[in-house]
């Protein structure tokens, strides 16, 4: 199987926050979600990929086979705030790309609008929040772009309109050869279209794989506090009281040891992020 | 990506936040007065071509200002360089749009003006008329010139919203300590108008001329340089 595109050993340091050694690949032909709590480190690794800031170290190995000068144009990208003046008409971003990029196909990017029924004559600024998404994904497929990379494009997205940015996806990548790493907090949308998942928190990679993978490593543990030891409960992730027991996050493996009477259950994506996210909110606020 | 290319990127970016119709507005009301003092008669010539390059002042600081406004309220850095256009291309290109607007700016300000003296029948020696025009026109070009090029890697070393303020503070304390060893210079050694030749105060604007031109080109140089750094660590 080859890689879209890979990250090695990816660090950044902040005065709070810093990347660790992140390592991950995105296979051709394959949407990689790309989950992590606030602040996990998501929005730096896609920056570091794009560019935009520089890391300390590692390396980013965008599609072998092609030269570096046209690495970075075939990245199509489509961020949580657009990058094109406000003032511009939707077909004033067709031709300023046209500018900056050679590959760029204006007629695909005008007939892409009209399947995405944006009107080319209206202002960015005019556009609701789907129709900017979809305008970036219109520019970013007009670029002949081999690889997608998202960061949190659904967000503040009614579900029809994210149902629509996964089917464009989808479409993206039969064509082969092709890769789309998709940062998002919303994670029914990568249930639907996601073939494999990077999960990050703190700046570090805790997964990397099939989604259903990641789904099997973890369960969700509920029951009484009697039932559960002090050793057990500090494995837990996530741990929460409540006033009919407990709950918390366990690595599937590591349950088996566990009292029989507590409950285990097959824990969501959403649930292992907002899991760890507790965890991490709790061990700040012992920090501090 | 070509530099040219930039520069038209620039200027596309540049019309639509200013808006086309907005431009014309500012371009009838900053015009509006220097044509008024051309056409009325009670204006003498020396006094409307001061007004109409003050004006032009103005214009070319906006083209200066707002070639850089362009990214306080857009991304427009995170869009250069998620296309892929060289940091070097994106400093380069903004100094080269800065120097094609302003150049354009000025001699569209030159020929109304030297049209509108003509035809208002406001100069008696019509080549004589011509050549005052061009060397004010032309100093100007140069003075906003180097206002830019003193003042672009401030504004690419603390963003164009802070920068705009230390680069103005920067120019005025330096124009105040020009204009002070000027004056002193000249109390010390005054000159009599009546002894000075016009071939000498020809030869005088020539020279002072092409000392800004000189002085351009080499804070030109300085310039695109500490630019270029500057640019080339910024994280977006």
């Amino acid at each position: 199987m080859t890689n879209a595109f890979e990250v090695h050993n990816l660090c950044k340091n902040y005065n709070l926050f810093s990347l660790k050694d992140v390592s991950f690949a995105v296979p051709e032909g394959s949407i990689c979600g790309f989950i992590g709590p606030n602040g996990a480190g998501k929005t730096t690794v896609i920056k570091s990929i794009l560019g935009l800031i520089f890391p300390d170290s590692g390396d980013i190995i965008i599609k072998q086979e092609l030269k570096q000068t046209e690495n970075k144009t075939r990245i199509g990208v489509i961020l949580d705030n657009h990058m094109y003046i406000e003032e511009w008409k939707c077909s004033d971003v067709g031709d300023a790309i046209a500018l900056c990029n050679e590959l760029f196909d204006k007629e695909n990017f005008n007939s892409l609008l009209k399947k995405f029924h944006i009107d080319e004559r209206k202002k960015v600024k005019e556009l609701s929040r789907g129709m900017k998404v979809k305008l970036q994904l219109a520019a970013a497929l007009s670029g002949k772009a081999e690889i997608l990379i998202l960061d949190e494009p659904t967000s503040g997205l009614d579900p029809s309109a994210r149902d629509d940015v996964c089917d464009i996806l989808r479409e993206f990548i039969i064509d082969g050869g092709k890769g789309v790493l998709f940062s998002t907090h919303i994670t029914s949308d990568l249930e639907k279209c996601a073939d494999y998942i990077i999960f990050i928190n703190r700046g570090e990679i805790l997964f990397n794989g099939p989604s259903d993978e990641l789904r099997q490593k973890y369960i969700r543990i509920t029951g009484s506090k009697s039932d559960l030891s002090l050793e057990d409960k500090d494995k837990l992730i996530g741990y929460r009281e409540h006033q009919f027991g407990f709950e918390g996050l366990l690595e599937r493996q590591m349950a088996m040891k566990l009292s029989e009477n507590l409950n285990r259950e097959a824990a969501t994506l959403e649930e292992i992020i907002i899991f760890f996210d507790r965890d991490f909110g709790e061990e700040k606020n012992e920090t501090n | 990506m070509k530099l040219i290319d930039f520069v038209k990127l620039d200027t596309k970016s540049l019309i639509s936040i200013l808006g086309v119709k907005k431009m014309i507005i500012i371009g009838i009301i900053l015009c509006a007065l220097p044509i008024i003092s051309d056409i009325s008669e009670k204006v003498p010539f020396p006094l409307s071509l001061v007004i109409f390059g003050l004006i032009l002042f103005i214009l070319c600081l906006l083209v200066n200002e707002g070639l850089f406004s362009i990214e306080t309220k857009n991304h427009i850095n995170e869009f250069y360089i998620t296309q892929n256009i060289p940091r070097k291309t994106v400093v380069y290109g903004r100094y080269l749009s800065n120097l094609i607007l302003t150049f354009i700016v000025t001699v569209a300000s030159f020929i109304i003006e030297v049209a509108i003296l003509i035809a208002m029948g406001k100069l008696s020696d019509i080549k004589m008329g011509i050549a005052i025009t061009a060397v004010l026109f032309i100093g100007i070009f140069l003075t906003c010139e180097i206002y830019s090029v003193i003042s672009f890697p401030i504004y690419y070393a603390f963003g164009f919203s802070k920068g705009r303020y230390i680069s103005s503070f920067f120019v005025t304390a330096l124009f105040i300590a020009f204009t002070f060893i000027y004056i002193s210079y000249t109390v010390k050694n005054p000159i009599d108008p009546s002894t000075v030749s016009p071939e000498t105060v020809l030869m005088t604007i020539i020279s002072i001329t092409l000392i800004a031109l000189g002085v351009l080109v080499l804070l030109s140089y300085f310039s695109l340089h500490l630019s270029r750094i500057f640019y080339s660590k910024k994280e977006f």
